[in-house]
């Protein structure tokens, strides 16, 4: 036998074997297709099920991939959503269910990596059963028992997970409470909710009263603080040229344009006493302050020896004021 | 009559003498991996003995046509087909094992003893004996895997198919549903199938010692 | 003693057991060495601690006795092997621990770690580490829960030093014992909680020096295992010397060091070697004690240099008269 018959042999053998291979591929998958992607429905939806037994129907939500409304004859019981965080074994995946009033109604895992019998007691009632009902404030983590259900107890030897299953209801929670207070006043039509975790730890600093950050509809940066369904007051970026270059300040202004709060975010300042013009002592003195007290020539008093960083901090506060005074009666007018 | 008891033999050769697991130690990877409970472990059985005699009856059958110097990528081609198969099948009809088990049903491919059984065997026999050589060690791996799966999840955690054996009162032995305990349940098992076979040997060498040559 | 005379000429595994009398009278020497220890930690845990003793003890014998009469070789149980292992376990558990958690640990040390290996000799862990990992894996709760302690001495009870250094930082460690010399006066005489046997560091330190006077044990393994850790907590703790007494005496080190790292068929047979081994041990302890998950890891660490002992035997193996070397 010649060797190129043996090539073409050898050729042919694979060549067969391939196309028979991809055929009863081919053939098996048609069929069991359908099959596969109506079990997947139907796991989600029992997943959903178990978690809301009381829903007659789950309704997705538009424009939020993974969200459901678990409806009983119409009537909202729940908002189901995803939700996810970093265990001791990898990421948590749960899908927790939230109710109107912003409370923990259930929560399901439905994967996780975490130790046998001591991270995987989060599935266990002992722990479970702590979260349906609990609100926000409570959803945080201790090590004490708890008698009056005010917090989370953590399971013994398992903080880690404890604390990662947690954090993914609680982001569910928030996640729900943003879209809700998105969807109701009139100044958050078409904006986002902020997300960014850095800068919301900023914003909750120099607002700790507020429930809900928005970007604000044309104007880069800005962003609208809400309490409740209550536009509260917008935040600003408002810069000026300090002693050694431009300064930037984080300028909190109330709707009724007065000063809520102020915070350093940048500046060039070297000369010996300019921190304590940035410092938040010498800022909390504008607090209160409008654009008619401006005016009526009440001002905040300069620090000696640091003149010009504390007129480049006021002219900031005085323009972050402007700014939003136009805004608003752009917007009104 | 011979040639039922002739397929017999082979069938109970995977059983027993020629335990995948136990005596050929041949896809130990799994035997640790999805024997946590018993039914993945079950699963996972019933899914290598379908792949395992699918393929071995597809080896025979096709065992003149093969040129020899490609005969493994076609193996190959052929196991992947059928574990391919074996997957549509579970995600569609089994949706809880088809996730519990994971990257290892794919691994099923690379399984030593399917190759080993279709180059040892269904490369060199007719269809039927292939297939009950299929059956045989598709049956003994499975008995092996549900074996250290009962022994892993009764201690390891103290149920049987999910169903409670000791009550609520009962601590489980976590360390036999982690991976150390499934390398300590096949190492004991091993030794335990080595020491019966070593007594069966003598038994029969006593045995022959005793009858002479009349049975040989 | 047929089967002995059969195995006349086979040469074991090292170390040769040259006679009974030898294996019996070291493991009893060794039990007593840790009387004092024993009898402390039952005057400080009380009843509780007794019972541990009790069933690791008589499961590791019942355990030794079964087997050896199942494998069908002569039953030692009388040599004190595993009667030691027992002991070594039980001073290894938390107080309270339930009993039938004692005996599977027992039977993890006697049959698995020890007997499937080829019994007396041939173990390549130490039998009452490997009881006592398999503990931890399979109970992790109940190994790590420290019930008070009812005894007379003013000891501070509440979670181990370790476990409070891992949760809450050093600081909360000086603070729960009041002053850094409360502490350490604590660590070393051993009122504070921990597993039963590890409490008293003078007693512990008592019996191995013991052992050394009488030479069982060499110096050179617990030497440079407690050493190691006391000169790297020096430089990685923060507290400088308070650091480094705390953790040399802290957890398991002391009993870890001259009870368990000492035995002689787990660790490398030359001084070199042996030295090689309580360093890297030493490592391992600290290495887990500051960046791993657990508050302790002496027995972890023993047992990951038993896993490389042989290694470490060929890299320092001495070279025998007339090979290697160059040639002038």
């Amino acid at each position: 036998m010649s060797s190129e018959t043996n090539v073409v042999k050898v050729a042919a053998n694979l060549t067969l074997a391939c196309l028979v291979s991809g055929l009863v591929i081919a053939g098996v998958y048609s069929i069991t297709a359908p099959e596969a992607a109506r079990q997947k429905e139907l796991a989600k939806t029992q997943a959903m099920q178990e978690l809301v037994k009381e829903a007659d129907q789950f309704a997705p939500i538009a424009g939020k991939t993974g969200w459901f409304e678990a409806k009983k004859g119409g009537k909202v019981l729940a908002t189901v959503l995803p939700s996810e965080s970093k265990g001791y074994g990898g990421p948590i995946k749960l899908l927790v269910a939230v109710t109107p009033e912003g409370k923990v109604h259930d929560f399901k895992v439905l994967g996780h990596n975490e130790t046998p019998g001591l991270g995987d007691n989060i599935k266990k009632p002992k722990f479970k059963d702590q979260f349906p009902g609990k609100a926000l404030a409570q959803l945080n983590v201790v090590k004490q028992p708890v008698a009056d259900g005010s917090a989370i107890e953590a399971i013994t030897g398992a903080t880690i997970s404890s604390k990662a299953l947690t954090v993914a209801v609680r982001e569910a929670v928030e996640a729900v409470a943003a879209a809700k207070t998105s969807a109701t006043p009139d100044h958050v039509a078409g904006t986002q909710p902020i997300t960014d975790p850095e800068r919301l730890q900023v914003l909750r600093e120099l607002i700790p009263a507020a429930t809900g950050f928005h970007t604000v509809v044309g104007k880069t940066a800005w962003v609208a603080v809400e309490k409740g369904d209550q536009l509260l007051a917008y935040v600003l970026p408002a810069e000026s040229q300090g002693y050694g270059g431009v300064m930037r300040l984080a300028v909190a202004v109330s709707t009724d344009g007065k000063v809520l709060a102020a915070k350093t975010m940048a500046h060039k300042e070297t000369i010996r006493r300019a921190d304590e013009a940035l410092a938040p002592a010498y800022l909390q003195n504008f607090v209160g302050l409008s654009l008619s007290d401006l005016a009526g020539g009440k001002s905040v008093d300069a620090i000696a020896g640091a003149t010009v960083t504390s007129k480049a901090v006021l002219a900031c506060v005085t323009k972050a004021l402007g700014d939003v005074n136009d805004y608003q009666s752009g917007v009104k007018g | 009559m011979s040639a039922v008891r002739g397929l017999w033999q082979i069938f109970v050769n995977g059983l027993f003498e020629s335990n995948p697991i136990f005596r050929l130690a041949l896809s130990l990877c799994p035997a640790l991996a999805v024997t946590s409970n018993v039914y993945n472990a079950f699963g996972m059985g019933m899914s290598v003995l379908f792949v395992i005699t699918a393929n071995n009856m597809a080896v025979s059958l096709t065992r003149k046509l093969i040129n020899a110097k490609v005969r493994v990528p076609v193996y190959i081609t052929s196991i992947a087909t059928i574990v391919t198969v074996v997957q549509l099948v579970l995600e569609a009809y089994f949706p809880r094992l088809y996730q519990e088990l994971g990257i290892y049903l794919a691994l099923i491919v690379v399984f030593a003893i399917i190759l080993a059984r279709a180059e040892v065997f269904a490369a060199k026999n007719p269809i039927i004996p292939s297939m009950v050589d299929g059956l045989g060690m598709g049956a003994g791996f499975a008995g092996a895997m549900v074996l250290i799966g009962v022994i892993r999840e009764v201690i390891g955690n103290g149920t049987i198919l999910d169903i409670p054996l000791f009550g609520p009162n009962y601590a489980p032995a976590l360390i036999m549903i982690l991976p150390a305990g499934g390398f300590i349940t096949i190492g004991l098992l091993i030794a335990f199938f080595n020491h019966l076979t070593e007594v069966r040997k003598q038994a029969r060498e006593k045995l022959a010692l005793q009858e002479g040559g009349e049975t040989a | 003693m047929e089967t002995l005379n059969d195995n006349r000429l086979i040469v074991s595994a090292s170390p040769h057991v040259r006679s009974q009398e030898t294996v019996a009278s070291i493991m009893w020497t060794v039990v007593a060495a840790l009387i004092p220890a024993v009898l402390f930690s039952i005057w400080q845990f009380g009843v509780k601690a007794a019972l541990v003793y009790a069933f690791c003890i008589g499961g590791a014998v019942g355990c030794e006795y079964a087997i050896q009469k199942l494998r069908g070789v002569e039953v030692t149980i009388d040599d004190g092997s595993a009667f030691l292992t027992g002991l070594l376990m039980a001073m290894c558990l938390p107080p309270g621990l339930p009993w039938f958690m004692c005996l599977f640990g027992a039977v993890m040390a006697i049959a698995v770690a020890k007997h499937t290996m080829g019994g007396l000799g041939y173990n390549v862990f130490n039998p009452a580490h490997v009881g006592r990992a398999a503990l931890l894996a399979s109970w992790p709760v109940a190994m790590t829960s420290w019930t008070t302690m009812p005894s007379v001495l003013d000891g501070v009870t509440s979670a181990t030093p370790l476990g409070i250094l891992k949760q809450q930082g050093f600081e909360q460690v000086v603070a729960v014992f009041g002053n850094s010399g409360n502490l350490l006066q604590a660590m070393f005489f051993g009122t504070r909680n921990g597993s039963i046997g590890e409490t008293s560091t003078v007693l512990l330190l008592l019996g191995g020096l013991f052992l050394i006077y009488r030479g069982i044990i060499n110096w050179h393994v617990p030497v440079s295992m407690i050493g190691t850790v006391g000169i790297l907590a020096f430089f990685i703790s923060g507290q400088g010397v308070t650091g480094a007494l705390f953790h040399m005496m802290a957890g398991g080190l002391v009993i870890g060091a001259f009870f368990m790292a000492t035995d002689m068929v787990t660790i490398p047979i030359t001084v070199k070697g042996q030295v090689i081994f309580g360093v890297g041990a030493g490592l391992l302890v600290m290495l887990i004690r500051t960046v791993g998950g657990y508050p302790e890891g002496v027995c972890y660490s023993i047992l990951l240099m038993n896993c490389v002992t042989p290694m470490i035997d060929r890299f320092v193996q001495p070279k025998r008269f007339g090979v290697g070397g160059e040639r002038a």
